[in-house]
């Protein structure tokens, strides 16, 4: 029992001067993997590699095509269409922080950054955890519903016509100026009289 | 800055609620409260007695059968006091509500908002420990803000 | 004869003395905190907090119990609807009354209000003992099943170590008497009860210790009841391999469970009392009291005394926060056992010390030890 007290007393003499508090809430946030991470005297950055935290959206950068909020697993990500716009709402409480959105987003528009004092205090007040924005949308001519979003709708044009021949590149400008104006269901429903049955392009 | 926010800002006491989480918070609170991240130099100490305790840590959904003894326990703190919801599942019922059209899993008791009054919401899943650190510190001033 | 001091001095003393002792318990409690955090591999209470966190924590958490105290005391306080009422709220009170009174009679760098009463240390003594007293009591009015338990683990444990506690500071009182006539007086006439005596002799005697001239403290006169009393302390005051009846882990608070906001702020309040009272005690009885009466290299002999105060407190903090760091509970059988071991049988050796050590002087055996 002795020999055992006097290893413990010699380990707490040891560990006063091996203290391995890390110095959160006043520390410097930058990143610094050179240091020992672990251990006495580390110097440890609260941002370590490829930490995910709150997911940050360029509304600029996106095109509303709302390919995050199929792949959201936690439901964060909603998309509604009311009134010709496309309303996203992000809600970060739910977030589980998976970084699926990063990986999908076409345009690059959501990144998760290495932000993570998230604490919010109370819907009332300014709360940084909600995010609500607009796109645009197309209505279809005939029947008013919703077809793309604009951006949307031009980005990918642009690409389809670049990466065409130079052989049908007129012809598919006419069909995409007279089929983008109409819903799924309309096309559809007036592909021979507005001539935009397939074609073979070849 | 009288004596007393003072002292209300200096010493907040917590105690945590584990109301029917996975314990996946649960563990980041005991990693924000151990020496890696020491709490106790800017006076936060854990009683697990909400008698004592200023500030109540709440982690999980809340089950049906949970619902009672989380009131119970809250209305056993003495006022001042201040809820921090910790991880998506108290703040929204995260995975366990999967969306509002179908309706949440039929043994939640609905997110902690619904049964206490919450002041801090720590969204994670789970939060790092530095994140609930961040939160009990900002729940720390609210109170100290209390009459 | 107890020579008491002035009237209107003993009146300031009795209001100063209990505050500076708050005071300086509430530092005590606060090195506690920082060497047992250090001894963990913690930082403890920030002494000095960054600059950028100025704002927002405040600027040092050297104050940390007294800022615990206080938000106590601006809580709501709550009584238990089944709770014995009268004793339940009258309870902390009590004990930290009895624990200022208890200071009354303590000198403190030998400056006392009562201490040159004949009985002080008796007094003290029952002072002390009041407060495991009022916790039982209160632990058993509040109606809680873990206040229950918590008075019965008190109760028990404050049976394992008063007993060494009580014998072997009477045989550290003994040696005020049997040592003063050592060679050729009486060996058995009774020492004084007066704390002020015994620490006026540790002051005005030295020993040469095999050449060496040392002040007579009664912890080289006495070091088996020294660290009796030391371990008793350890109990009183609830450090780690003792801290049964409060246990977290166990009885959610023991007796305190049901105390709230001003209640539980005036025990926090006794507690820091009683830790001040504890280390005056073991300081006025083995450690002369920090008496200096010389002025050395001109500076008044009071800073002496507070710097040597000052130094022994802070090396009783050390062991204490070594013993609460490096030690796991007890159970509350284990606890006992040990009591009834280790501590009584160093105290009983400490009760009869003092006789072998006169009988060997006595029969002309060179110990190596004489009071000069």
């Amino acid at each position: 029992m002795v020999k055992g007290k006097i290893k413990l007393l010699k380990e707490a003499l040891r560990s006063s001067g091996d203290i391995q508090t890390l110095d959160y809430p006043s520390g410097d946030p930058r990143l610094d993997y050179s240091q020992p991470r672990f251990g006495s005297g580390a110097k440890y950055s609260h941002i370590c590699e490829g930490l995910r935290g709150a997911p940050q959206y360029s509304e600029e950068d996106c095109c509303g095509c709302a390919a995050c909020e199929s792949v959201c697993t936690a439901n964060t990500i909603k998309t509604e269409d009311v009134n010709g716009k496309r309303v996203f709402t992000i809600d970060l409480g739910r977030c589980v922080f998976c970084g699926r959105c990063e990986e999908e987003c076409p345009e690059d528009a959501i990144k998760l950054t290495s932000k993570f004092e998230l604490a919010y205090t109370g819907p009332g007040s300014q709360n940084p955890a909600n995010v609500r924005f607009e796109r645009d949308l197309i209505l279809c001519e005939k029947c008013g519903n919703p077809v793309a979003p604009v951006k949307q709708y031009k980005i990918y044009s642009e690409k389809v016509l670049k990466n065409l021949g130079e052989k049908w590149r007129e012809q598919s400008r006419e069909d995409i100026e007279k089929a983008g104006k109409l819903c799924r269901e309309c096309r559809r429903r007036n592909a021979y009289t507005l001539n935009l049955h397939t074609r073979k392009y070849y | 800055m009288g004596l007393k926010q003072k002292a209300r800002l200096y010493s907040p006491w917590v105690f945590h609620a584990h109301c029917s989480g996975c314990n996946g918070c649960g563990i980041e609170i005991a990693a924000a409260l151990n020496p890696r991240y020491d709490p106790e130099r800017i006076g936060v100490t854990l009683h697990n007695n909400p008698r004592h305790a200023d500030i109540m840590l709440v982690e999980g959904i809340v089950a049906k059968q949970h619902v009672p003894f989380l009131k119970r326990t809250y209305e056993q703190m003495p006022t001042p006091k201040a809820v921090v919801a910790i991880g998506s599942c108290a703040i929204t019922g995260g995975v366990f509500k999967p969306d509002d059209d179908k309706g949440p899993s039929y043994t939640q008791g609905g997110p902690v908002d619904r049964i206490i009054p919450v002041d801090v919401y720590v969204p994670g899943c789970p939060p790092k420990p530095e994140a609930i650190i961040d939160g009990i510190i900002k729940a720390a001033i609210i109170l100290s803000k209390r009459d | 004869m107890a020579v008491y001091l002035p009237l209107w001095e003993t009146v300031i003393i009795c209001f100063t003395l209990p505050v500076a002792g708050f005071f300086l318990g509430v530092l005590f409690q606060s090195l506690i905190r920082k060497f047992t955090a250090r001894f963990q591999g913690r930082r403890g209470p920030w002494y000095i907090v960054p600059k950028s966190l100025r704002p927002v924590v405040g600027s040092t958490r050297i104050l940390q119990p007294f800022w615990d105290i206080m938000k106590l005391m601006y809580k709501q306080t709550l009584i238990p609807s089944t709770a014995q009422r009268k004793i339940f709220m009258s309870a902390p009170f009590v004990a930290a009354a009895s624990l200022i009174i208890a200071i009354w009679f303590i000198p403190v760098i030998g400056v006392s209000a009562f201490g040159p009463f004949e009985f002080s240390l008796i007094v003290t003594l029952y002072l002390m003992l009041i407060v495991p007293l009022t916790i039982v009591a209160s632990g058993a009015a509040s109606s809680s099943p873990w206040g229950a338990i918590g008075s019965y683990r008190e109760v028990i444990l404050t049976l394992a170590y008063e007993l060494p506690f009580i014998i072997g500071i009477f045989s550290t009182a003994m040696l005020t008497g049997i040592l003063t006539p050592v060679y050729g007086g009486l060996p058995l006439i009774p020492g004084s009860l007066s704390i002020t005596d015994i620490v006026n002799f540790q002051a005005s005697h030295s020993i040469s210790f095999f050449g060496f001239k040392i002040p007579a403290f009664f912890i080289i006169l006495n070091p088996f009841a020294a660290v009796a009393i030391l371990m008793s302390l350890i109990g009183k005051l609830k450090i780690k391999p003792m801290d049964i009846p409060d246990a977290e882990v166990e009885v959610i608070a023991g007796a305190y469970t049901e105390y709230t906001g001003k209640l539980l702020g005036v025990y926090e309040m006794a507690k820091i009392f009683l830790l001040f009272v504890s280390l005056t005690l073991f300081i006025d009885m083995y450690l002369g009291g920090a008496l200096i009466t010389v002025d050395y290299l001109g500076v008044p002999s009071f800073i002496w005394s507070g710097i040597v105060f000052g130094v022994e407190a802070i090396i009783l903090i050390l062991i204490i926060s070594v013993v609460n760091a490096a030690n796991a509970r007890f159970r509350i059988d284990q606890a006992f056992t040990w009591y009834m071991k280790i501590p009584l049988a160093l105290s009983l050796i400490g009760l009869v010390w003092p006789y072998i050590m006169v009988s060997l002087a006595g029969a002309g055996v060179n110990i190596g030890i004489s009071i000069v």
